[in-house]
C-alpha cells in the first residue's frame, strides 16, 4: 500500500511537498507509512497508547505501534535496479542505508530498524520505482525474536 | 556465534556456496524454502551496518551487484524478490550475540512466469523444496556475472 508519484528529478510527495533535485540516493518520509504515529519520547508514547488502545479481552489483544517509515530512492533514474547500477552507485545506496541507521538508531523511540526492498510486480510493486523502505518500531518484532540466540 | 558457526560449515562443505569476497559470503541456506532463496553473511562478527568499514562497504556493494545480476540472468528478466537486512536492535544494548545478514526471498520457481505458491502441504504442514538448495547454488554459480541487458 505504498505509492509515491515520481517525476524525475523532482518528487512530489502525497503531502504536497516537493523534494529537491537529487543526483544520487534520496531519502524521505513515507507518506503512506505503515506506522501512523511519529512518536518522540516515552511520555508521548504512553499518551498515544492510551489514546489509541483497542478494547480487548483475555484472548484478543491489540495496541498501538509507533515508528517511522523512510524511503530511499536508489537513483534519480528511478527505473534502474540494483542489478543495473554500477558499483560506485551501489556504494552510495549502502552509505545511505548506513546514514539512516545511524541517525534513526539514536532515537529513543526506535529500538529496531528493518531495511528492506521489494522488487517486481510479483512482490506487489505497482510502478517501477527502485527504492528501499525502512520500517522502524519501538518494540522488538516477534518474527525476529527467534534470531536472538546467544552463542 | 550461531550464524558464524553455520557459515564455517558452509565454507568447508562448499555445496551451497555461490560467491565470496574478502568480507562476505553469498550462499543458498541449508534451510531455504523459496526456490532461489539466498543469504549474505559477513565473515567477521558485525552487529549492524554502522560497523562496516569503507572496505566492507565496497565488498558489500560487490556482493549485492553479483547476486542481483545473477538473479536477472536466470530467466533474462528483472528478477522479483523481497530482500531485507536483519541487524541488532537499536535499544542501547551491545548485542554481541547478533550477526548482521541479508535475506533474499524471490517468488519465482521454474520460469519467468511460474511462481512458487506456499499452498497445500506447505500451507497445512511444512514448507518443502521443489529444487534442492545445492542445485540452485549450481544454477546461480553458472549464470554470468555480467547483466544480460548490459552485456
Amino acid at each position: 500500500m505504498i505509492l509515491v508519484v515520481i517525476c524525475v528529478p523532482v518528487i512530489k510527495g502525497q503531502n504536497g511537498e516537493f523534494n529537491p533535485a537529487y543526483t544520487s540516493t534520496f531519502a524521505f518520509n513515507n507518506d503512506f507509512s505503515a506506522f501512523k504515529y511519529l512518536c518522540r519520547g516515552e511520555k508521548e508514547l504512553e499518551e498515544q497508547e492510551e489514546q489509541y488502545a483497542v478494547p480487548y479481552n483475555e484472548l484478543l489483544v491489540a495496541k498501538p505501534e509507533t515508528g517511522i517509515c523512510r524511503v530511499i530512492c536508489f537513483s534519480p533514474r528511478h527505473d534502474v535496479t540494483l542489478a543495473e547500477l554500477g558499483i560506485t552507485d551501489i556504494i552510495q545506496v549502502i552509505k545511505a542505508w548506513k546514514k539512516e541507521f545511524e541517525i534513526l538508531g539514536k532515537e529513543d523511540y526506535i529500538n529496531y530498524i528493518e531495511i528492506f526492498e521489494n522488487k517486481g510486480e510479483l512482490m506487489d510493486v505497482v510502478i517501477p520505482i527502485h527504492m528501499d523502505r525502512f520500517g522502524l518500531k519501538k518494540p522488538f518484532p516477534l518474527s525476529l525474536s527467534r534470531n536472538r540466540i546467544t552463542n | 556465534m550461531l550464524l558464524l558457526d553455520y557459515l564455517n560449515i558452509e565454507l568447508v562443505k562448499r555445496e551451497r556456496l555461490v560467491y565470496e569476497n574478502n568480507s562476505f559470503v553469498l550462499l543458498v541456506p541449508f534451510w531455504a524454502a523459496w526456490p532461489f532463496e539466498t543469504i549474505i553473511i559477513p565473515k567477521r562478527s558485525i552487529q549492524d551496518i554502522t560497523q562496516f568499514t569503507e572496505g566492507e562497504i565496497e565488498q558489500f556493494a560487490d556482493i549485492l551487484k553479483v547476486i542481483t545480476v545473477k538473479y536477472d540472468n536466470i530467466f533474462n528478466i528483472s528478477f522479483p524478490y523481497s530482500a531485507g537486512i536483519h541487524q541488532a536492535p537499536t535499544d542501547g544494548g551491545e548485542h554481541k550475540e547478533w550477526q548482521l545478514h541479508m535475506h533474499f526471498y524471490p517468488p519465482l520457481l521454474r520460469s519467468a512466469s511460474i511462481k512458487k505458491f506456499m499452498v497445500g502441504y506447505e500451507m497445512f504442514a511444512n514448507p518443502q523444496r521443489d529444487i534442492t538448495p545445492e542445485k540452485i547454488a549450481e544454477i546461480l554459480i553458472n549464470v554470468p556475472n555480467e547483466h544480460y541487458n548490459l552485456g
